[in-house]
C-alpha cells in the first residue's frame, strides 16, 4: 500500500512543480473563473461535493461548454457528476439542469481527466454564468490506522487538494470540509486554514493559475457505518397475473477499519454506544410501498430479526444481519417481496408494455461495488428495451421458471460503483401477446386431463391372462 | 498552532514512509537509539558511524525524553532500536517494557546494552527475552586469569574475551583474531528458552561478583556458563542482541590495544569494533536473512499444481531459496534443505538437491495411505532466520474405475457365471421341451 | 366429503386433523356397510362402488399422512432439522452440483481432517439418491424447485407412500378393512412421525417405507409362492439396504420367520421359492452397496439368514428323499443322518469362519441390541446418544396411545385365524417390540407392527359389531346373509333371540371404539404440534409476556464461521455439531457425528477435558484454529457442552486412561459452583464455556456469574485464557467460537 503512496506523493509533486509550465488546450483559454466555492462532505463515507462555479467568458467566441478537471485517482472512484445552472438571485433561484459527459480530450498534465457540461445557451464574450455541480466520491477516504480493535474509534485519511483543479484561471476561491464529528487528528495547513468544530475552511486564495495543485490530507474520526454491498443482484419477475416479484441478492461488506483481535460480547452487551461506534447491526432497507409477502434469509434459511412498517407512501424494512459488522467482516443474504404488478407496468401508447421500476439499492447510504438489475419479461414477450438515464452496459439472457418450456427473456443492466443518487425510476419496453398467459393453464388442464383417461381406462380393462 | 498542526500531520505522515522490512528490502532503515545522555553519543561515535555508513538512518533521543513513541496509529515509526541506557528507570512518552516487546513481537530488532548496576526496566527486558543477569547490581564479570593487561591495573574487570560462537552468519567469514574487550556485567540464559544464543561467553576461569565487596558465598554465575553477550531470534524473525557491558561499544574500547593475560600476543586493536560491527549487521537483517519464493509442486510430467492427490502419485516439489546479502537477494546454496510430506507425523522426509541457482527440488512417490498432508520445510540454522513453509493437499483414494481390470484370479469367477448362464438356458431348453415319459 | 376433508385439512390448525381419522372410520364402516345395501339403493356396481370408496379413502389418509407432518414448516420454516440430516443434505447438495460419480468416489477433507473420509464409501446412499432423483425429475417437469425444499419434503412424501404400502400389506394379512385402518393409524402415529417430519431429512423417513414394502413384498410372494414377487421383494431389500443400517432387522426378522414356519412344519414349496429367490437376489444386490460389500457374506449379524438358506436347501433335499423312497423306517435312520450331518457341517463351518477371521463376529451396536446393558459398559460413545437410552414405559405410552393396548387384542386375532401371513406380523411385531424396549429409537420400527396388528383389532371388531347392529335388517333379508369373514350363517338364529341386548351392547362398544379413536387422533396431532416439530437449530422458548422468542444463535455462529474466518480453518468442537459445521459453516471440522473413529473423538474429548497448556499442544497438533463450544448457561438451555461434558471426560478416558473420571466429580457428584472439583473449574470446557461469565448478570436478584442451565453460581469467575482467545460470541452465547493463538514468539 506504501507503495502506492509514495507513488501518488511522487506525482503530487509533479503537480506543484508543474504549477505554471502548463500550457492547457485551447478551449480553457477563452473561459476563466470569477469564483469557486467548494462544498466538501465527509460526514458519510460517501463523499458529496457540491462546487458553485461563477464562469466568464474571456475570449472572442462563445463558449458552449466548461470541463471540469479530476485527477486520475478521482476519476476511478467517481459515481456521479451532475450540474445545473443557476439564475436569479438569493430568493427566486432557479436551476437548469445540465447534462455532463465525460469528454474525450486527452488527458491533461499528469493524467488529469476531463468532465464536460454542456451549456444550455452558449456564453458569448464577457458574460458570466453560475453551475452548480455536485459529484459524488464512493471509497476514497482510507481508515487509518488501517486495524482497530472493538474498543477504539474509526480514523481515516482524506486526500484532496485545497486549490480546486481545474483548466481554468481561478480568480477566487474558497473550500470548506465538513468532519462529522469534532474530533480531527491532524490536517494539512494551506495558509489561510481556519478550522470551526466540524468545518475547516481552506482559502479564500486569489489567482490560482490552471491546474495548481496543492495536496491537503485530513485525518478525522469517522464512526457511520462503512456498508459496502460489493454485489447487488436485483431481480424483477413481471407475471400479468398480477404480481411483480423482486429478489435481491446482497454481498454485504463493512469496508472501514480492519476488525483486530478479540470480538467480546460482554463488552459488546454492557457498555453499548463506546464499544464498536464503528460496527453496524441495522441496515434500513426502503422498498416501494403496498410490498408484500417479504422475506429475508441467507444461504443456511431464515434470519428471524427483521422488521416491516409500511405506509402508502413506502415500506421500511429494518433488517439486522446474524451478527453485527465489524470492519472487514463479510455477511451475505437475500430478500424478496411482491408488489402489485398494476403500480409498476403501463400500457405505451405504441400499444407495448413497459416496467417503471427504481434502479439502485434500496439499502440507505451503501455503496453498490457492481449492481446487476435483472428485468425478467414472462414468457412470449417480444423486442425488449431498456431506459436508463445514465450509462449502464445491457444483454439479454434467459431464465426458465415454473412451466416454462422457451424460456424467458431476461434483461441484465449492469451498472459499476452505485451509489443512493442512482435510485431514479428506469423503464423496460416490451410487447407480449396476452394469449401465452394462458399457455401454462392450458398445459397443466392437459395433463391432469390424460391424467384422469388413463385412470379410467386401466379401470375398464382387464389385464390378467388367464381368462 | 498552524504550525504545530503541521508538524502533527508530518508525524502522522512518518509512519507511511518508512515500513518494517519488506520482503524485497529486509535489512532496517530507521533505529532509534535511547541513550543515558548525549554523551554516549560522542563517546560511542564510532560504532553508530559504522552503521550510518552501512545507510542506516539514526535518530537519537535521550530515554527519559517526554515525546519518545515507537508507534503511532498502529504503525511503526522504527525498524531497529538500540536501547544504550542501562540506568533508565522508565522511559519517557508511551513507551515501556511491553512496549518495547510488542516491537520485537511485531518483528522489529532490538540491541539492549546492559551495564554493572542495570536497572530493573532493563533487567526486565532482558529476562522476557531469556536472559538473566546478575542478581546482585554491583556485580561485575570477573577474571583472574584471562583479563586484558591494562595500564591501570585493577580488580581483573577488564575482561578480554575470546569465546566466540562458531558461526559465520553471525560474526561474518572473516574470523576475529583479536580479543575482545568486556567490562560489565555477566548473565546467564534461561535454559526454557530455546531460541537465545550466547555469542561472546567468558572463560572457564571467570566469575560475576562485586570486586570491591570481599566475596562471602561462592558467586552465582561462573566459568562458561557466563554469557557476556547473546543473541536472541524470535520466531517471526525479529533478531536481539543483548550485552552485559555498554562500554564495549564504545570507541575507547574499540581503538585500544589488547593483551590478554598470559598470551605473548598483543594486538593493537582489540577485536570489539569487528565484533560488534558483524553481530550488528546480523541483527539488522544485512547478513543471514533467507526468503523463500514460488513453492511449487505437481504431478511428475504435469505442470500446474492439482487441488488434490491420489495415493501412489508421483510427484515433484520445488522451491526458491534466496538469501538476503546486504544489497540484494543471492542464490542461498546448501545441501540440508529437507520437505516432509507429513500427516500428523511425517510420512516422507527427502533433502532436495539444489541446482546452486537458490532452486531446490525433489520428487517422490505419494504414500498408500489417504487423508490431509502437507509439505512441510521446517528450514532452522544457526544465525539464519528460520524458513518453515507448510502447504496443505488432500490425498485421495482410487476412483471406482482406477482399479485393475480383468485380474487373473477373477478368470474362474467369470466361467462360473457364464457357464451357469449357459447351463441355466440349456436346463430350460431341455426342460420345455422334452415330453415326460 | 372426500373434497370437505381435504379442506379442512388444508388449512392446518390443529383440531382439524381430528377430523381426519375420524372420517376415516366413519367411511371405513361405511365401505363394508355399502356392500350390503348397494344392490337396493345405487345403481353403481358394488365392485366399482367399493372401489371408488376405498381409493377415496386412500386418497385422504395419503394427503392426511403428508400434511400432518407440515406443523415444523409452519411454525419455524422449510429448514432441515438437527443433526444427521445436515450431512444428508450436503451430500444430496454434492450429489445433484456434481453427479453420481462424483458422489461415488467422494473424498471428503473437510471432515476428520487429517484423516479424511471417503464419504461415498461410508454412506447409505439411498436417501440421497432418491432425493436427487425427485429433484431432476422436477426440474425435468420445468418445476423451478430448490433442493432443499425437496429434501424437507422427502420424509413425509414416503410417509405418505408408507400409507399405501400399510393398506396393502393389511389387505394382504386381513382384508381390505384392517388394510384402511392400518393406513389411517400408521398415517399419524406418533412413533413414525417422530422421524418423519417435514425436514428431518434422515435415512429413517424413507428406511421405514422401504421395511414395509420389503415385508409386504415378501409375505406376498409367500402367499403367492410367485417368482415375481420375491423378485419385488428382493428389489425392496435393495433398496431398503441402500437407505439404513435397520436392513439387519430385516436379514434377520426373515430367516427366523421361515425357521418358525419350518419348525411348525409349515413347510412349503411357495416358501422354498419365495426365500431362495429374495435371498440369493437379495445378497447380490446389497453386496453393490459400498458401504455393506463383503459384510453381507463375511459378518455375524448375516450368517443367520445364510444358514437358514442351507437349511431349506436341506429340507428340500428331503422332501425329495422321502418321495424317492417308500420305506418310512429307511426314511427315519436317512433323515436322523443328514439332519444331525448338516447341523454338525454347519456349525463347524462356522466355527473355522470365526476362527480365522473369515467370518466377523458382531459389532458392538447389534451385542447392545442384543443385551441392553452392553453398551453402557464397553462403548460410552454409543451409550452417550440419548437415542439409544433404554425406553421408558411413558414414551411408549407417548408414541403408540391406545395402540399400546390394541396390539395385544389384534395379536390374539391373528393366533386366532393364524396362517402365514399372520405368523409374519406376529413375529414382526414381537419381536421389534423387543427392540423398541432396548432402544428408544427403534420404536420407529416397531411402529408399522403395531399399526398393522391393532388395524387388525380394531377392523375385525368394528366389523363383527356392525354385523350385530345390522344382523335384524339382514335377517329380514334372503336368508344367504353376505360372506362375512367371522360370522356363520348358522349364528343368525342365535342372533334373532338376543337381538335387542346384542344391538345396544354393540352399539355401545362402537360408540366406545370411535371415541378411543378419536381420542388417539387428537393425542396424535397434540404430539406432533408440540413435541416432534421443533428443528433443535432454532430455538424457541416463550418470552415475559407470553410472546415466542426465537434463539437463532446456531446459525449465528455457524454463518460467521462461514463468512468471517480463511475458508481451510480448521474448527474444533464435540462431535455433535460436526456435520451443523460442515454443511452450515462450510469450515473443516476435525470429528463428527459419523463417529466411526474411537480414537480421534478421544482425542478432541481429551483436548476438552484437560488444561489448557495441555490442551493447546493436542490443538496444535492437530492444527486447530477455531474451536466451538456451545453454552447455555445464560439462556437455561440445558443440553450443552457442561452438560455432555462427563461424556467427553470418560470417551476420553477411555482411550487416554491420563483423563479419570473421579477427577471431575467431588464425591460422585458434578458440579459446577464453588464446591466444584479443582480440575473441573480449571480444564479448557470450563474456561472456554465460562470465560467473562463472570461478569454477566443473567438474572435479576441473582448475583453475576449465575448459571440459568445448572442454576448455581459458577465457581470460577475469573477465567483467564493464556493460549485462546475470543473470536466470537452470540447474542445468546449459546454458541463460543475461540481463536486459537500462535505459539509464544520469543520462546
Amino acid at each position: 500500500m506504501d507503495a502506492l503512496l509514495r507513488a501518488r506523493l511522487l506525482h503530487l509533486a509533479l503537480f506543484i512543480s508543474l504549477l505554471l509550465s502548463v500550457l492547457s488546450h485551447a478551449s480553457s483559454q477563452e473561459l476563466q473563473i470569477v469564483n469557486a466555492e467548494r462544498r466538501i462532505d465527509l460526514t458519510s463515507h460517501i463523499i458529496k461535493v457540491y462546487l458553485t462555479l461563477k464562469v466568464e467568458n474571456i475570449g472572442a467566441s462563445p463558449a458552449s461548454e466548461v470541463n471540469l478537471a479530476f485527477s486520475p485517482s478521482e476519476v476511478e472512484h467517481l459515481a456521479v457528476v451532475k450540474a445545473a445552472a443557476t439564475t436569479g438571485k438569493k430568493k427566486k433561484r432557479t436551476y437548469v439542469p445540465l447534462d455532463v459527459k465525460s469528454s474525450e480530450q486527452p488527458a491533461g498534465p499528469n493524467g488529469t481527466k476531463y468532465f464536460t457540461i454542456i451549456l444550455s445557451n452558449p456564453l458569448s464574450k464577457g458574460e458570466t454564468a453560475t453551475l452548480e455541480v455536485l459529484y459524488i466520491l464512493t471509497r476514497s477516504l482510507e481508515p487509518f490506522p488501517a486495524e482497530i480493535s472493538q474498543s477504539e474509534s474509526q480514523l481515516v485519511y482524506y486526500r484532496d487538494s485545497a486549490i480546486l483543479l481545474s483548466p481554468y484561471h481561478v480568480k477566487q476561491q474558497t473550500t470548506f470540509i465538513k468532519t462529522p464529528s469534532t474530533r480531527v487528528e491532524s490536517f494539512t495547513v494551506v495558509e489561510p486554514t481556519k478550522r470551526a468544530s466540524t468545518e475547516i475552511k481552506y482559502g479564500p486564495y486569489d489567482n490560482q493559475t490552471p491546474y495548481t495543485y496543492a495536496p491537503i490530507l485530513v485525518h478525522f474520526e469517522n464512526n457511520n457505518p462503512f456498508a459496502v454491498v460489493e454485489e447487488l443482484e436485483r431481480e424483477i419477475e413481471i407475471s400479468h397475473w398480477g404480481n411483480l416479484q423482486v429478489t435481491e441478492r446482497y454481498s454485504l461488506v463493512h469496508a472501514g477499519a480492519r476488525h483486530k483481535g478479540v470480538f467480546s460480547r460482554v463488552d459488546y452487551q454492557t457498555k453499548q454506544g463506546n464499544i464498536g461506534v464503528s460496527s453496524f447491526k441495522h441496515l434500513l432497507a426502503r422498498l416501494p410501498p403496498r410490498v408484500h409477502s417479504v422475506y429475508y434469509r441467507d444461504g443456511i434459511g431464515n434470519i428471524s430479526s427483521s422488521r416491516l412498517r409500511t405506509d402508502f407512501l413506502k415500506s421500511e424494512l429494518l433488517i439486522e444481519p446474524r451478527y453485527p459488522l465489524f470492519g472487514g467482516w463479510k455477511s451475505t443474504f437475500v430478500i424478496g417481496y411482491g408488489v402489485p404488478v398494476e403500480d409498476f407496468l403501463f400500457e405505451s401508447p405504441d400499444g407495448g408494455r413497459y416496467l417503471n421500476f427504481t434502479f439502485g439499492c434500496p439499502l440507505a447510504d451503501t455503496v453498490v461495488d457492481k449492481l446487476l438489475v435483472k428485468v425478467v419479461l414472462p414468457e412470449g414477450s417480444k423486442d425488449p428495451k431498456a431506459v436508463v438515464s445514465f450509462p449502464v452496459e445491457q444483454r439479454l439472457e434467459t431464465k426458465y421458471s415454473y412451466l416454462d418450456v422457451v424460456g424467458r427473456t431476461v434483461v441484465v443492466l449492469e451498472k459499476r460503483n452505485a451509489v443512493p443518487e442512482h435510485n431514479i425510476p428506469f423503464q423496460v419496453h416490451y410487447s407480449f401477446n396476452p394469449i401465452f398467459m394462458l399457455a401454462e393453464p392450458l398445459m397443466l388442464v392437459t395433463a391432469f386431463f390424460f391424467f384422469f383417461v388413463a385412470a379410467v381406462s386401466y379401470l375398464h380393462l382387464d389385464l390378467s391372462i388367464r381368462k | 498552532m498552524a504550525k504545530l498542526v503541521v508538524f502533527l500531520t508530518l508525524i502522522s505522515l512518518l509512519p507511511l514512509l518508512c515500513n518494517s522490512f519488506s520482503d524485497d528490502k529486509p535489512s532496517d532503515r530507521h533505529i532509534l537509539v535511547l541513550l543515558d545522555d548525549f554523551a554516549i553519543k560522542s563517546s560511542h561515535s564510532l560504532f553508530f558511524k559504522s552503521l550510518q555508513s552501512r545507510g542506516f538512518d539514526l535518530d537519537f533521543k535521550l530515554a527519559d525524553d517526554p515525546k519518545i513513541s515507537l508507534q503511532r496509529y498502529g504503525q511503526y515509526l522504527y525498524d531497529g532500536l538500540i536501547l544504550f541506557c542501562p540506568t533508565i528507570e522508565r522511559f519517557g512518552g508511551s513507551i515501556d517494557a511491553a512496549s518495547i516487546l510488542d516491537f520485537v513481537d511485531s518483528g522489529h530488532d532490538l540491541i539492549v546494552a546492559a551495564d554493572s548496576n542495570a536497572s530493573d526496566l532493563i533487567r526486565e527486558i532482558a529476562t522476557e527475552c531469556g536472559v538473566d543477569f546478575d542478581e546482585d547490581p554491583a556485580a561485575l564479570v570477573v577474571d583472574h586469569t584471562g583479563y586484558a593487561i591494562a595500564a591501570t591495573e585493577g580488580d581483573h574487570t577488564l575482561i578480554a574475551a575470546d569465546g566466540f560462537i562458531k558461526s559465520n552468519v553471525l560474526l561474518g567469514s572473516k574470523k576475529i583474531e583479536a580479543p575482545v574487550l568486556f567490562r560489565g556485567i555477566g548473565h546467564s540464559l534461561n535454559p526454557s528458552n530455546s531460541l537465545v544464543l550466547k555469542v561472546l561467553s567468558a572463560s572457564p576461569s571467570a566469575y560475576s561478583a562485586n570486586p570491591k565487596s570481599k566475596l562471602t558465598s561462592p558467586p552465582s554465575l561462573t566459568g562458561s556458563s557466563i554469557s557476556l553477550v547473546s543473541v536472541v531470534q524470535a520466531r517471526n524473525n525479529a533478531r536481539i542482541l543483548i550485552s552485559g557491558s555498554i562500554s564495549m561499544f564504545s570507541n575507547r574500547f574499540f581503538r585500544s590495544g589488547v593483551q590478554k593475560a598470559g598470551s605473548p600476543t598483543k594486538h593493537d586493536k582489540s577485536g570489539n569494533e569487528q565484533f560488534l560491527t558483524e553481530l550488528s549487521k546480523w541483527v539488522f537483517h544485512e547478513r543471514g536473512h533467507l526468503k523463500a519464493v514460488n513453492v511449487r509442486h505437481h504431478k511428475v510430467g504435469e505442470v500446474e499444481e492439482p487441488a488434490i492427490y491420489r495415493i501412489n502419485d508421483d510427484l515433484e516439489y520445488s522451491v526458491e531459496i534466496y538469501e538476503w546479502s546486504g544489497t540484494s537477494w543471492k542464490p542461498y546454496v546448501a545441501d540440508d534443505v529437507q520437505v516432509q510430506f507429513y500427516m500428523m507425523s511425517p510420512y516422507i522426509l527427502k533433502t532436495m538437491s539444489t541446482d546452486g541457482k537458490g532452486h531446490f527440488f525433489t520428487s517422490f512417490k505419494v504414500p498408500d495411505v489417504y487423508g490431509v498432508f502437507q509439505f512441510k520445510v521446517e528450514y532452522q540454522r544457526l544465525g539464519y532466520t528460520s524458513l518453515s513453509l507448510s502447504k496443505q493437499i488432500p490425498v485421495r483414494p482410487f476412483r471406482h474405475n482406477e482399479y485393475e481390470r480383468f485380474i487373473p484370479a477373477a478368470y474362474p469367477y467369470y466361467g462360473a457365471a457364464f457357464s451357469m448362464m449357459a447351463g441355466f438356458f440349456v436346463f430350460t431348453a431341455v426342460h420345455l421341451y422334452n415330453k415326460p415319459t | 366429503m372426500a373434497g370437505k376433508a381435504e379442506s379442512l385439512n388444508g388449512t392446518v390448525k390443529s383440531g382439524s386433523n381430528q377430523s381426519g381419522p375420524a372420517a376415516m372410520q366413519a367411511s371405513a364402516f361405511k365401505a363394508d356397510l355399502s356392500n350390503m345395501i348397494s344392490l337396493k339403493s345405487f345403481k353403481l356396481k358394488t365392485k366399482q362402488q367399493e372401489l371408488l370408496i376405498r381409493v377415496s379413502i386412500l386418497l385422504l389418509v395419503y394427503v392426511l399422512a403428508f400434511i400432518t407432518r407440515l406443523f415444523s414448516v409452519l411454525r419455524y420454516e422449510s429448514m432441515i432439522h438437527e443433526f444427521d440430516p445436515y450431512f444428508n443434505y450436503r451430500t444430496t447438495l454434492f450429489l445433484t452440483e456434481k453427479g453420481f460419480y462424483e458422489f461415488w468416489n467422494w473424498f471428503d477433507s473437510e471432515s476428520w481432517y487429517p484423516l479424511g473420509r471417503i464419504i461415498g464409501g461410508t454412506l447409505y446412499p439411498g436417501l440421497m439418491v432418491t432425493a436427487a432423483l425427485i429433484y431432476w425429475l422436477m426440474r425435468f417437469l420445468r418445476f423451478a424447485v430448490h433442493i432443499r425444499e425437496v429434501c424437507v419434503l422427502t420424509a413425509p412424501f414416503f410417509a405418505s407412500n408408507t400409507t399405501l404400502v400399510a393398506y396393502f400389506f393389511g389387505k394382504e394379512i386381513w382384508d381390505s378393512g384392517a388394510g384402511l385402518v392400518a393406513a389411517a393409524l400408521i398415517a399419524i402415529c406418533p412413533g413414525y412421525i417422530s422421524r418423519s417430519v417435514a425436514g428431518s431429512y434422515d435415512n429413517e423417513g424413507v428406511a421405514i417405507f422401504a421395511l414395509l414394502l420389503t415385508f409386504y413384498l415378501f409375505v406376498k410372494a409367500v402367499n403367492t409362492g410367485s417368482l415375481a414377487w420375491s423378485l419385488a421383494s428382493a428389489f425392496g431389500y435393495f433398496y431398503m439396504v441402500s437407505a439404513w443400517g435397520g436392513y439387519v432387522f430385516i436379514i434377520n426378522l426373515i430367516p427366523l420367520y421361515v425357521l418358525v414356519l419350518l419348525i411348525t412344519g409349515r413347510y412349503s414349496m411357495r416358501l422354498y421359492v419365495a426365500y431362495n429367490c429374495m435371498y440369493i437376489l437379495g445378497m447380490l444386490l446389497a453386496m453393490q452397496i459400498r458401504f455393506v460389500g463383503f459384510q453381507h457374506v463375511q459378518s455375524g449379524e448375516h450368517m443367520a439368514a445364510m444358514g437358514v438358506f442351507f437349511l431349506i436347501q436341506v429340507f428340500y433335499f428331503l422332501d425329495w428323499v422321502r418321495h424317492a423312497l417308500a420305506d418310512a423306517k429307511l426314511f427315519e435312520a436317512f433323515l436322523r443322518i443328514t439332519v444331525t450331518t448338516a447341523v454338525s457341517f454347519g456349525a463347524i463351518a462356522l466355527g473355522v469362519g470365526t476362527a480365522s477371521g473369515y467370518i466377523s463376529p458382531w459389532t458392538g451396536r447389534f451385542y447392545s441390541l442384543l443385551d441392553p446393558t452392553y453398551a453402557k459398559d464397553h462403548i460410552p460413545i454409543i451409550a452417550s446418544v440419548s437415542e439409544h437410552q433404554p425406553t421408558a414405559w411413558s414414551s411408549f405410552m407417548f408414541d403408540f396411545h391406545i395402540l399400546l393396548f390394541f396390539f395385544p387384542a389384534g395379536l390374539y386375532f391373528c393366533f386366532k385365524r393364524l396362517s402365514d401371513a399372520t405368523i409374519f406380523i406376529v413375529m414382526y411385531g414381537l419381536t421389534s417390540m423387543y427392540f423398541a424396549g432396548v432402544m428408544v429409537r427403534l420404536i420407529l420400527v416397531a411402529t408399522p407392527a403395531v399399526c398393522l396388528i391393532s388395524a387388525i383389532a380394531v377392523s375385525a371388531t368394528v366389523k363383527n359389531l356392525a354385523q350385530l347392529v345390522r344382523a335384524k335388517s339382514k335377517a329380514v333379508q334372503s336368508g344367504s346373509s353376505k360372506g362375512t369373514s367371522t360370522a356363520k350363517g348358522s349364528s343368525k338364529g342365535l342372533v334373532d333371540q338376543s337381538q335387542p341386548f346384542q344391538r345396544n351392547g354393540a352399539i355401545v362398544l362402537l360408540l366406545g371404539a370411535f371415541y378411543l379413536l378419536s381420542r388417539y387422533a387428537t393425542h396424535c396431532t397434540w404430539v406432533t404440534s408440540e413435541a416432534y416439530s421443533s428443528p433443535s437449530i432454532v430455538l424457541a422458548a416463550r418470552g415475559a409476556h407470553g410472546n415466542r422468542v426465537i434463539f437463532d444463535d446456531y446459525r449465528e455462529a455457524y454463518y460467521w464461521l462461514r463468512q468471517n474466518t480463511p475458508p481451510d480453518a480448521k474448527v474444533m468442537s464435540w462431535w455433535d455439531y460436526g456435520y451443523q459445521i460442515t454443511a452450515m459453516g462450510n469450515r473443516t471440522v476435525i470429528v463428527d457425528n459419523n463417529t466411526w473413529n474411537n480414537t480421534h473423538i478421544a482425542t478432541v474429548g481429551r483436548a476438552m477435558s484437560s488444561y489448557e497448556d495441555e490442551a493447546y499442544e493436542i490443538m496444535r497438533s492437530l492444527d486447530v484454529d477455531y474451536v466451538l463450544v456451545v453454552f447455555g448457561g445464560v439462556t437455561g438451555y440445558s443440553s450443552d457442552d457442561i452438560n455432555k461434558f462427563l461424556w467427553m471426560v470418560r470417551i476420553g478416558g477411555g482411550v487416554f486412561p491420563v483423563i479419570k473420571e473421579p477427577d471431575y466429580l467431588v464425591n460422585g457428584e458434578y458440579r459446577v459452583d464453588k464446591g466444584a472439583a479443582p480440575k473441573m473449574l480449571n480444564c479448557l470446557m470450563y474456561k472456554l464455556c465460562y470465560y467473562r461469565f463472570g461478569e454477566l448478570t443473567t438474572e435479576y436478584g441473582k448475583p453475576p456469574g449465575y448459571d440459568r442451565a445448572r442454576g448455581v453460581e459458577i465457581g470460577n469467575k475469573d477465567v483467564k485464557l493464556e493460549y485462546l482467545e475470543e473470536a466470537f460470541t452470540t447474542q445468546n452465547w449459546i454458541v463460543r467460537i475461540y481463536k486459537v493463538k500462535p505459539p509464544k514468539n520469543r520462546w
